[in-house]
């Protein structure tokens, strides 16, 4: 029961990164690989919040605000110019920059060393429940995660923003014939999916180290998902998310020396049999 | 179209050109100069100024000179990786060092050692443990004056013999230096009456640990042997911590610094570490070493080693009095050294220093409470519980 | 008519200087510089016949640069091989790990196929460092790979070793010339600008897909066995998403497509991380913000500001025409 519940919390913090991921391809058609820089950026800034208020709720509200911000000028002063040349190698350029960059901006402002970031005093002891013990914190990031789930699909189907959203993921032109401001709902998607991955950052902190590092090794797996869940489709998000958390986390237990060649070996096969992920009726040209 | 290539030809030997007249020219010996090749950057670099702090106060302890001659210590950065390693290696014998010191991690002093090897210049290795550098692989000129991996596995096993250890849980990286650590340790437990309940290996970089903790508790190990570095031990510990896995188990392991049992309270209380120093060891060359870091840095001394293996070898220089690099060699062959950890002495026939090695247990200090120094403690404090002595660790 | 004599003395002259670096008095660390670039220019060379002429974006790249380090170091340490067949082979095994990427190239689009070739270096990369890590010394790496012996010539002194590879860098660049100016260029380059016309005239352009990966993963193993040679020793560090990243990213710097682009890129970048790298330990940042400043205002790489650049000259000596 608890390596249930370990693999579905590995399964959201990925889902808050993916889910990003998949939206700003979506509408931007670009595939962010500074993603986990942002998650890592997340990761530093709620802990700077955490040592100056003492409270994680507050780290947790304000760093998605914080970031997401940073997103969207990072789009609009460094993205925007290079739409223009459409090629997918300028992007990925300035994206390594703006990883070597806050890279080196983390290490100055907090240093080296390791940093200590506690979980928040009411999540701290196990409960147990039916009587098994469990992970209060790692349910919370269950039920943040099925929340913000829950709020990205509404907020998808039901809302007009939502509506231009999908609109411009389908047809960029057309959805600037149509009113819809797309320069600037691209940068604010930027801005968005970047929050989504500062939350992912601040959560995840309390439980794994925070290092300057932390972005490279999740980012593989945020791609595995992205690319099953269907490039652009949040539902295949999630679902990605549960094949490569549950993956992880029972291969760890029963295989331990093949978890990565198994995690990769989905991956290829995906990318060779089924590019455009498990879900899109449609194939996805890139 | 072709004429603009020819000369953008030109333009690029021109780069060549302004990049080497520095190189031209040669430098005379006005200055004993030491090559050091550390990390600054990449996995190790939150060490490069610890050891660049201990390097500058042995220099500074001896006067600033040797041989008559200012020192001077050039740094570069390793970056955490053999090729940039041996790059910059070939820098600093460039630079006319008359030694080199370096690096960090086993692979990239591995990778330096030939090159030493063949332009005839004397290495000195300290932190490095791989037992390749003064066993399979040892050179003419590579001394290591910190101890190597496999007398570490020798203090764990002595210890764990001897400890109330039943029934033991193996966690380790999935890297090679740590999963020959293990069937090292597997191997010498043969016998002893301790039971290894099953090994768990975890990729470097892992951060989720939460599976094999799981699998640990469901076991029946008394003790768990976790063979992690720096953030995967980080990960380890809190994760472990927080399940309370730590409640009737014992934790052993090699690589729980200090600044890692920080990052870890209050769960790193009670973990049992070998160390290869002992902070409260009251020896003349350690007091020095520990009152001038205090000073300078107001913490205590992170790399003892570094300062005293070069303490020790510009010790073996001055006394030969001359500047024949295969003097030093058999002079270093010969010696002996007093220094922070007390006794060591060189064995010749491998370049490895014998030194006693220490076991012992953290606590946590309550604020205000003072080291044996006379110095306010961190909350992690190292204690003393057992030494063994360097005679019978290297035979 | 005229151009051809003195295009042919400057190029005599430039590859007589190189040849002569490390005789003229240049320090050993420059002549290990050198080395090192000529070495990466070869990988370089090799990634940008994909990428640059044939217009296939590989992410993957290190994969052939490690795979042909690890091929040399393991035949020539563990099984006695001469370095000259060892040499061959790290050529050969990684062009044909690379028909596999050719084949993926035929059936993905470029996005995926790069995503793919990431994916596929990865696992080898985790293979490499994990499961065979008996065979490869893992992250430790194998330590003691030999020079080449032959003609008793000391390769062993920086110098020889220098030649040896120089000349191989200056027959990969030449073979590089011949390609791009070849038949068999041009109809790669015509792939790169629309694919599907190049099918309907008639070329069969799976074959020429794995024809050129065939080229380009000798270049990149060759490339890794002079690197495992030339330091001695060889890691999973070569294997690294962060070399393929690299090496692409030297190849955009110089400027993409271009003969001469890739080494420049590659010298470029070589230079500045060891020139920074001595001032501050935050060297990666700026060079972050190199690559930021390059892309959004010199796009077509180096290679692109010298044409501008030559342009303006040969403007303003025609009386201000563009």
């Amino acid at each position: 029961m608890s390596l249930f519940i370990i693999g579905i919390s590995i399964s959201m913090i990925l889902f808050l990164l993916a889910s990003g991921l998949t939206l700003i391809f979506g509408v931007l058609r670009m595939v962010n690989f500074s993603h986990g820089a942002i998650y890592m950026i997340g990761a530093y800034v709620g802990y700077q919040i955490f040592q100056w208020s003492g409270n994680f709720w507050l780290a947790l509200a304000l760093t998605p605000i914080c970031v997401g911000i940073l997103g969207a000028i990072i789009e609009f002063f460094l993205m925007r110019p290079i739409y223009k040349y459409n090629t997918h190698s300028f992007e990925l350029m300035i994206q390594i920059g703006v990883i070597y960059v806050l890279i080196d901006l983390v290490r100055i402002l907090w240093g080296d060393d390791y940093l200590l970031f506690l979980k928040p005093v009411q999540l701290r002891e196990t409960i147990e429940v039916l009587g098994v013990n469990l992970d209060p914190y790692r349910l919370f990031i269950i039920c943040l995660s099925l929340l913000l789930a829950l709020v990205l699909f509404w907020g998808l189907e039901k809302t007009s923003l939502g509506i231009a959203v999908r609109a411009t993921s389908s047809n960029p032109s057309m959805a600037e014939c149509l009113g819809i401001n797309v320069a600037v709902l691209r940068t604010s998607v930027f801005g968005f999916g970047s929050a989504l991955a500062a939350i992912g950052g601040v959560v995840a902190a309390a439980i794994y180290p925070i290092d300057s590092h932390m972005g490279d090794h999740i980012l593989v797996d945020c791609f595995i998902v992205v690319i099953l869940g269907g490039l652009g489709n949040i539902h295949g998000a999630i679902v990605g998310s549960l094949i490569i958390g549950m993956t992880r986390a029972y291969g760890q237990y029963y295989f331990s020396d093949s978890v990565n060649i198994l995690t990769f070996g989905i991956f290829i096969v995906t990318l060779l049999f089924l590019p455009e992920g498990i879900f899109n009726r449609r194939g996805r040209k890139a | 179209m072709k004429r603009k290539n020819n000369l953008i030809f030109i333009a690029f030997l021109v780069c060549i050109l302004g990049i080497c007249f520095p190189g031209m020219a040669t430098s005379e010996e006005a200055t004993f100069k030491i090559g050091n090749v550390v990390p600054f950057t990449g996995y190790f670099g939150t060490y490069g100024k610890d050891f660049k702090h201990a390097l500058e106060l042995a220099v500074e302890h001896r006067g600033g000179k040797l041989l008559g001659k200012p020192i001077e210590l050039i740094f570069e950065d390793s970056a955490s990786n053999p090729k940039v390693a041996v790059q910059k290696t070939m820098k600093v014998i460039a630079a006319g060092s008359q030694f080199v010191v370096g690096a960090f991690s086993s692979s990239s002093t591995l990778a330096m050692m030939p090159i030493l090897k063949r332009r005839k210049i004397p290495h000195l290795s300290m932190l490095s443990t791989h037992d390749d550098i003064t066993g399979k692989h040892k050179t003419r000129y590579t001394f290591r004056t910190s101890t190597s991996q496999g007398v570490e596995n020798k203090i764990v096993i002595e210890y764990l013999k001897s400890s109330d250890a039943k029934n033991m849980y193996i966690v380790n990286a999935d890297y090679k230096l740590f999963h020959d650590i293990v069937s090292d340790v597997k191997n010498g437990l043969k016998g002893s009456g301790i039971t290894i309940v099953d090994t768990s290996s975890a990729a470097l970089g892992t951060k989720d640990f939460s599976v094999i903790i799981e699998k640990i508790s469901q076991s029946n190990a008394d003790t768990i042997f976790a063979e992690l570095l720096g953030n995967d031990l980080i990960a380890f510990m809190k994760q472990a911590g927080q399940k309370g896995l730590f409640k009737n188990r014992k934790v052993v392991t090699t690589l729980l610094t200090k600044d890692l049992c920080e990052a870890t309270l209050p769960y790193s209380v009670n973990v049992a570490m070998t160390a290869r120093y002992n902070y409260a060891l009251k020896t003349p060359l350690n007091e020095k070493l520990i009152k001038s870091h205090w000073k300078l840095y107001n913490e205590e001394p992170q790399a003892p080693d570094f300062y005293d293996g070069l303490t020790w070898f510009m010790n073996v220089i001055e006394a030969t009095g001359s500047w024949d690099k295969e003097k030093w060699i058999e002079a270093f062959e010969d010696s002996s050294h007093y220094g922070v950890k007390g006794k060591m002495v060189m064995n010749a026939s491998n370049h490895q220093a014998t030194q006693d090695g220490f076991f012992g247990t953290y606590t946590m200090q309550t604020k205000g409470s003072k080291d044996p120094w006379g110095y306010p403690t961190t909350s992690c404090y190292w204690g003393l519980s057992k030494v063994y002595k360097g005679k019978a660790l290297y035979q | 008519m005229k151009e051809k004599p003195l295009k042919t003395v400057v190029i005599g002259v430039l590859i007589g200087f190189v040849l002569a670096v490390p005789y003229i008095g240049f320090n050993e660390a420059i002549v290990y510089f050198l080395s090192m670039v000529m070495i990466m220019s070869i990988f370089a060379m090799g990634l940008d016949l994909v990428f640059g002429v044939s217009g296939m974006m590989s992410l993957g790249h290190a994969a052939f640069f490690g795979i042909g380090a690890y091929t040399l170091s393991i035949l020539t340490i563990n099984y006695e091989v001469s370095f000259g067949m060892a040499f061959l082979a790290s050529g050969l095994f990684p062009s044909i790990i690379a028909t596999l990427f050719g084949f993926l190239a035929v059936r993905l689009t470029a996005l995926f196929f790069a995503l793919t070739t990431m994916a596929l270096a990865e696992l080898i990369y985790i293979l490499a460092t994990f499961k065979l890590r008996n065979f490869t010394g893992g992250m430790d790496g194998l330590s003691g790979v030999p020079r080449p012996e032959f003609w008793s010539i000391d390769f062993y002194e920086n110098s020889s070793f220098y030649i040896f590879i120089a000349l191989i860098f200056f027959t990969a660049f030449c073979i590089s010339a011949v390609i791009r100016s070849s038949p068999f260029g041009q109809v790669l380059k015509g792939m790169r600008q629309n694919e599907i016309r190049a099918e309907q005239i008639g070329f069969n352009i799976k074959r020429f897909k794995l024809g050129i990966f065939v080229i380009s993963g000798f270049y990149s193993g060759i490339a890794g066995a002079l690197m495992a040679s030339l330091m001695f020793f060889v890691d999973s560090g070569n294997l690294t998403f962060q070399m393929s990243v690299e090496v692409v990213i030297m190849v955009l710097l110089g400027g993409l497509g271009t003969l001469v682009g890739p080494v420049l890129g590659v010298f470029v970048f070589q230079l500045l991380s060891i020139v920074l790298s001595s001032y501050t330990s935050y060297w990666n940042g700026i060079i972050g913000i190199v690559f930021i400043v390059y892309t959004i205002f010199f796009p077509t790489g180096m290679m692109g500001l010298a044409k501008s650049g030559w342009q303006l000259v040969a403007g303003m000596g025609k009386g201000g025409k563009t």
